[in-house]
């Protein structure tokens, strides 16, 4: 990173809720000024991190610092930081307006101008009762905080639950435009890997707890490719290049596998053997990298053993 | 802090804005518990207001049915004691319902603790100058016209001006803080967490009359509270209030907001 030391390093991050492990020894570090996915399966140990990171819970073990101190009941930390979950809970007979009343004595960076155009974007009734709103009235209620609040980190969790396509688009236009002219660190979980490829500047995927993927977007791009070919030519090129697929599809002689780790040479290899290589969506990648135990299992893996030494990560492979 | 060094970007974003001092952080959370007022001021009020009601329309029926006998037949009514458990379900809603939000807000358990028991010594402080009122305005009404005493009775809201405005307050502050442990229990640990201190707290009562029962002692705590007098008697409700709210400060500093 060009940029200054991290907003977010976490070492060794292990947060365990009684028998269940759900961060198993998290290493990783956020950079300043970026939005940053995180990105995983339900239950993968997003939220987890989340709280970890912004306070609400506390690590089992190991260290998690954020704009150089442990969060915990860190006021100097925390009141840089939002946190937008989906889960949010209001205070009984709370209407939105009490919300954005309130919003300013906590987020010293607070437009209420803004604040009240986002209302207007999303048609939001402030003057109903909370428990009232529909599902995406109540996700933009939260929406709206995240954004005019405007903390140095912004953490949205699922943010756009029951926000339909249109207020989706509105969210993130209004986060590109005001990010590009208030720069902050901002990450954004979701499942809608596709809509937010775009936004995306560094992406981590998380995994049964542990960190799986951890790299600038830009490079991910362009790092998994699926390969079409003729079944030896394109075994051949696998075993050369040490490449392991993380997905393969056969038809008649043909086959098609999902590779990542694509570079120049391997790029450069594929065009001379005659192999078709095109890139493949972030959220392909993904979900081939997180739903491997799913996926794989109609799909007997090539080399079983190094799938499980190469990365060290869990795959189905390593499993059996 | 080497935090706010590290922030040199966001710190663009807030050329004037300047971090909330320790004050200003509890303070917020009293303005929080306030930002809707139906809770916090309006139901509180319209309970006391009922309890008034009712208890002066049974004040004038028991009046007029009993015209007769003059003014002197309703005195020691309870009255107002039953304004004191809605303190409690107070106390939990406070907690509870803004526990989550707060930190949402990025609060700390800390900051939230202090400000909600700052909050509870505002609705006491408030409640008792009400009530103190009120007493006031009762005995100069010879009972609102109708000789009930709703605001002075045996416990609380006789004798001089100061001698009220303790017994309205440690009573409402007492079952503030009670409750206040209830709520921080139920935060921190749910439901199974409410049946353990709810048995905790009726082992500890019927151990302590247990205990004053069996070494015969009921005429040393009656000659004890009327050596202490109605003020002493106040005056001691102070510190286990302050030993509640330590309590619930404690359970609260660890407690996670569920979802």
């Amino acid at each position: 990173m060009t940029t200054a030391s991290p907003v977010i390093e976490v070492r060794g991050l292990t947060k365990r809720f009684g028998s269940m492990t759900a961060l198993d020894d998290v290493t990783v570090t956020i950079p300043t000024d970026s939005i940053t996915g995180l990105l995983g399966r339900n239950g993968a140990g997003k939220t987890t991190l989340m709280h970890i990171l912004t306070g609400q819970d506390f690590p089992t073990s190991g260290e998690a610092r954020v704009f150089g101190g442990a969060p915990a009941e860190n006021a100097s930390v925390l009141q840089h930081i939002a946190f937008i979950k989906e889960s949010q809970k209001y205070p009984d007979d709370f209407k939105p307006k009490h919300v954005f009343a309130s919003a300013p004595w906590f987020f010293e960076n607070w437009d209420a101008e803004f604040a009240a155009r986002l209302i207007d974007d999303f048609r939001l009734p402030v003057n109903r009762r909370i428990k009232k709103l529909s599902r995406g009235q109540l996700s933009a209620v939260g929406v709206i905080v995240g954004l005019a609040s405007r903390a140095p980190l912004t953490f949205f969790d699922e943010p756009y639950l029951g926000l339909d396509a249109v207020a989706r688009q509105i969210f993130y236009d209004r986060l590109l435009a005001d990010y590009a002219e208030f720069p902050r660190t901002i990450i954004l979980s979701t499942h809608l890997i596709d809509e937010v490829a775009n936004l995306l500047e560094h992406v981590v995927v998380i995994d049964q707890g542990r960190i799986i993927l951890d790299a600038p977007a830009e490079e991910l791009r362009g790092r998994a490719a699926s390969i079409v070919g003729q079944k030896p030519e394109v075994e051949a090129f696998l075993a050369r290049h040490r490449l392991e697929p993380l997905h393969r599809d056969e038809l008649g002689s043909t086959v098609s596998v999902l590779v990542d780790g694509i570079d120049e040479v391997v790029r450069a290899d594929a065009m001379n053997s005659g192999l078709q290589l095109t890139p493949v969506s972030l959220q392909q990648l993904i979900v081939r990298r997180t739903g491997g135990a799913l996926l794989d299992a109609a799909h007997e893996p090539l080399e079983p053993d190094t799938a499980s030494a190469r990365s060290g990560r869990r795959t189905a492979g390593a499993g059996r | 802090m080497s935090a706010v060094t590290v922030l040199e970007p966001g710190a663009r974003a807030s050329a004037q804005a300047r971090p909330a001092s320790a004050a200003g952080r509890v303070w917020r959370i009293v303005r929080l518990h306030y930002a809707n007022r139906f809770n916090s001021m309006i139901a509180p009020l319209s309970t006391a207001g009922t309890i008034f009601a009712v208890y002066l329309i049974i004040g004038a029926i028991i009046a007029y049915a009993t015209s007769d006998s003059g003014d002197s037949t309703q005195q020691y009514s309870t009255s107002l004691v039953y304004f004191l458990p809605y303190q409690v379900v107070f106390a939990v809603q406070a907690m509870n319902l803004t526990f989550s939000f707060a930190l949402g807000m990025s609060s700390t358990r800390r900051d939230f603790s202090y400000g909600t028991w700052l909050m509870f010594l505002i609705q006491s402080a408030g409640f008792s100058v009400i009530f103190t009122v009120m007493s006031y305005l009762e005995q100069w009404t010879h009972g609102w016209g109708i000789g009930v005493q709703i605001f002075q009775t045996f416990i609380y809201g006789t004798g001089d001006v100061g001698q009220r405005l303790l017994t309205f307050f440690a009573g409402v502050l007492l079952f503030q803080c009670i409750g206040s442990v209830f709520g921080a229990v139920f935060v921190r640990w749910r439901a199974n967490g409410l049946y353990v201190l709810g048995a905790a707290f009726l082992v500890v009562l019927l151990g302590a009359v247990a205990l004053i029962t069996f070494t015969e002692s009921w005429p040393a705590v009656g000659r004890w509270f009327v050596s202490v007098g109605p003020s002493g008697v106040a005056a001691w409700l102070l510190p286990p209030a302050a030993v509640f709210a330590v309590i619930g400060h404690l359970a609260l500093r660890r407690a996670t907001p569920k979802s």
